[in-house]
């Protein structure tokens, strides 16, 4: 179903259903952009589940200004960014180097089903500052437009792709240090 | 993977393997994420095709919402306060200035302020009796003249004022 169509069934009342189609069109592609952001499953889920929760909240509100998808990204990566802000302060206070600790998680995560180069290459991307992950994961591995990205974080595309350089050079020196 | 894949001017882009997503979801998880979902909104499955639900109403909802909790935590916190204020009898407190409270206070003897009192124990007032003391003039006079000096008469009566 086309996001128009689903518009369109939320503007005749069908809220339920227009919801509905929204979870069964985006649930998974959310669900992977967060799981990517955060990497552990159990965070992921949490951070979805309020994604979705304020975007049942937030419908009556959405004015079509920008495309469905685009909106929805943007809450769920607004969601990822506040919890990754959130488990960094909490780091601080604990003393604890929050990218290290993504980095030995992912290494000893039973659900991480990659080779030796992908897991250093997510190790790279956990050493990213948050906002240039989320827009490397979205242009890496989602292949999203940077206008549509230039939508979701709000974000010039001058400056998103200035970012995204910024983010591929980081990770390529990091695979060579890997010894890739 | 070959150590030397960076240095032969590779990059992340040229390798396609990379760009697949290397984790997993726990089994079931997918299958059962659109259910879990709208049951978290209380949507049931099957039953959203058949219920239409006004958008107007759902608008009013998200507008007045904020404004229906804000409201509540101010009762709640009204509420609080003046249950402490009640609890520790603040509330009905007659104020510092209230002169008409004190000489009330004063006059039935709750509060020994007088120039007599302060002199005797002996004549205290009995706060069980709603009847006012009667007292001999001359009689008080006298007493106070076997027991107090001139001088010491007038050091009370300065200190009391």
């Amino acid at each position: 179903m086309e996001d128009s169509d689903i518009i369109g069934l939320y503007k005749s009342g069908q809220t339920e259903r227009a919801f509905t189609f929204i979870v069964r069109k985006y649930g998974e592609r959310l669900y992977w952009h967060i799981r990517q952001m955060v990497i552990d499953h159990n965070d992921a889920d949490d951070i979805l589940q309020e994604t979705f929760i304020k975007v049942w909240n937030a419908l009556p509100a959405f004015r079509e200004e920008s495309k469905l998808y685009t909106w929805l990204y943007r809450i769920a990566t607004n969601e990822s960014l506040t919890f990754l802000k959130r488990k960094k302060i909490r780091a601080t206070f604990t003393f604890r180097d929050p990218d290290a600790d993504m980095a030995s998680f992912i290494e000893s995560d039973p659900l991480f089903d990659g080779d030796q180069l992908q897991l250093s290459l997510q190790k790279a991307i956990a050493t990213l500052p948050p906002k240039q992950k989320s827009v490397f994961i979205m242009r890496y591995f989602h292949e999203i437009k940077y206008e549509d990205i230039s939508e979701i974080m709000g974000i010039s595309v001058g400056a998103l792709k200035a970012s995204y350089h910024h983010a591929f050079n980081k990770v390529q020196e990091y695979l060579k240090k890997e010894g890739y | 993977m070959s150590k030397s894949y960076m240095d032969q001017q590779h990059n992340i882009h040229d390798n396609p393997n990379l760009k697949r997503n290397p984790f997993k979801a726990p089994e079931g998880y997918l299958e059962s994420l659109e259910e879990r979902i709208l049951s978290l909104v209380g949507i049931v499955e099957g039953e959203e095709s058949q219920e239409v639900v006004t958008p107007s109403r759902g608008r009013w909802y998200v507008i007045l919402k904020p404004a229906f909790v804000l409201a509540c935590t101010f009762g709640v916190i009204f509420g609080m306060g003046y249950g402490v204020l009640r609890l520790t009898n603040t509330l009905n407190r007659p104020s510092d200035t209230d002169d008409s409270y004190y000489a009330t206070m004063i006059e039935k003897g709750l509060i020994k302020s007088s120039f007599i009192y302060s002199i005797d124990e002996d004549l205290e007032y009995d706060d069980f009796n709603d009847e006012d003391p009667v007292f001999d003039e001359e009689e008080v006079v006298t007493w106070l003249a076997t027991q107090y000096s001139s001088m010491e008469l007038a050091q009370l009566y300065y200190e009391e004022k």
